[in-house]
């Protein structure tokens, strides 16, 4: 479909205001690239919407990720013969001490449990309450515009 | 006789809700009784009953004894169910128009809401005795679908209360005598209103017309956070300047907006019936709008409208009507005389005499 003017007016016609309008375009110096470009970026808006993020949840996802402790953590591989004979050095002061430790980072698993679910209830909470404040604000729009 | 009107839910300062407290209003001029019933709950509403209704839709329904359903269409609800088994002399549908579910269907729920609407419109043919649309675009659709009798009557505004309501005084000296030229849409942030065709003229006028200029989105994100959120990325990663996006706004803020604006522009590819553009053509606010669905109708022969989204010659258009005092003086005065044709009383006796000739 070509671009047309529908206009009602005794001053000016629909071909005459469409007349100025092409001649004021190309008068100016336009950067076709640049118009293509904002073109195709809102044309692109009807393919896919971007999930909204929210930080908590994102937040609550790298603490969950992150939550347990490993006792028996992985030493790396390969290295130098000092590296290696370092590495090996741990592995038996962590076989040997093992039996105290693992209390130790089984209470802090504990914790960290707890506390995860503790910014779960929280963050389902702040959901619930964000809904709640939007449903209010719109509740105090109307009792405003009744008084 | 009893008369009742019937929505999902009544929320004053909704085009739909404000259009059926004033037919309530005119009813009530007119000597009928008549209730208001709502699916989500019974709301009591101050304006135009004293009873207060605590039971549920169906069972108040079934338990009335009313002569007349007016059903609101606007979106799929149970009530339609309740609508088709209803034993009352007249059915009547006014029809405000369901966007197409292609429009959402990156946002699945509503997308579901749509399809379904427009499911319960087709079964509701064969049942309503009347369907009256809100435009003469939402008329032929009611006739596409084989409704028995139709007619268009416009949405009853009362025009005064955006009169009679001081616009936001942080608004207006914010945005007031600035040098800064204000150009506005008021919408829901919905995917069918083309949002981001609007941002890419206004970015075209913005960057190449008029660096001093802002772009004024007054509308909710309720329920499309994410087309939201998608249209600001637009904005960021292009690198588009003044454009603000208002959220949803108490009525003082939205009536401050138009009173700071100097045109008002509109490219969304579905309406129903628009009222912002009739609150546009109350303010004085030159409209460019994109011709579509039921806007032509809602514009009649004024304002000025284009047929192809070409976000250069849009941004020019603006530039036009702006720098052309006579011109834009003259498309005022053409949308105030459109305006006198949805002057409540006008659109009231319109309405009355046909649902007095229904009801014969």
């Amino acid at each position: 479909m070509d671009f047309n003017v529908i206009l009602n007016a005794g001053c000016m016609t629909s071909a005459e205001l469409m007349r100025a309008v092409t001649e004021g375009s190309a008068a100016r110096k336009y950067d076709d690239k640049e118009l293509k470009a904002i073109a195709l970026s809102a044309a692109r808006l009807r393919e896919r919407y971007e999930e909204v993020p929210d930080p908590l949840t994102d937040a609550f996802k790298m603490m969950n990720s992150s939550a347990t402790v490993e006792c028996w953590w992985r030493f790396p591989a390969g290295g130098s013969l000092i590296t290696r004979l370092r590495i090996l050095r741990y592995k038996i002061i962590r076989k040997f001490i093992f039996f105290y430790f693992k209390q130790v980072f089984d209470m802090q698993n504990c914790y960290n449990a707890a506390v995860l679910a503790a910014m779960s209830e929280s963050i389902q909470k702040i959901h619930f309450l964000e809904h709640q404040n939007i449903a209010l604000k719109k509740r105090l729009d109307i009792l405003e515009r009744n008084q | 006789m009893r008369i009742i009107q019937l929505l999902p839910t009544l929320l004053p300062g909704d085009a739909v809700s404000n259009n059926v407290l004033a037919i309530a209003d005119v009813l009530t001029q007119h000597g009928f009784e008549n209730d208001i019933v709502t699916c989500n709950d019974i709301k009591r509403n101050p304006q135009i009953t004293e009873k207060v209704q605590q039971i549920m839709p169906g069972e108040y329904l079934r338990q009335t004894d009313a002569d007349v359903f007016i059903y609101h269409m606007a979106i799929g609800s149970e009530l339609t169910d309740f609508v088709i088994d209803a034993d009352v002399k007249k059915k009547i549908m006014i029809y405000h128009n369901i966007t197409p579910a292609e429009f959402y269907k990156n946002l699945p729920l509503l997308s579901a809401d749509c399809i379904n609407g427009r499911k319960q419109l087709q079964k509701l043919a064969e049942h309503i005795d009347f369907g009256i649309g809100v435009s003469e675009y939402n008329k032929s659709e009611l006739d596409a679908l084989s409704y028995k009798k139709t007619a268009s009557i416009p949405l009853i505004m009362d025009l005064e209360d955006y009169t009679n309501t001081k616009p936001s005084r942080t608004v207006m000296d914010k945005y007031t005598d600035d040098g800064f030229v204000n150009i506005l849409f008021v919408g829901r942030i919905a995917p069918n209103k083309k949002h981001e065709d609007v941002i890419a003229s206004f970015h075209v006028y913005n960057r190449y017309i008029n660096p001093k200029s802002r772009l004024f989105l007054v509308g909710s994100y309720n329920s499309t956070e994410n087309y939201h959120y998608t249209l600001k990325k637009l904005v960021d990663s292009n690198g588009i300047k003044n454009v603000i996006f208002t959220g949803h706004i108490p009525f003082n803020e939205i009536i401050a907006y138009y009173r700071v604006s100097h045109l008002f522009l509109c490219e969304s590819e579905h309406e129903g019936f628009c009222v912002p553009l009739v609150e546009a053509m109350l303010f004085d606010l030159p409209i460019l709008a994109y011709h579509s669905t039921a806007i032509p109708y809602t514009l009649g022969n004024s304002g000025i409208m284009f047929t192809e989204k070409n976000h250069k010659l849009i941004a020019e258009l603006i530039n036009a009507v702006l720098t052309n005092e006579t011109l834009k003086n003259e498309i005022v005065a053409g949308q105030r005389r459109r305006l006198e044709d949805f002057s409540r009383e006008k659109i009231g006796r319109q309405f009355m005499e046909l649902f007095e000739e229904i009801i014969k």
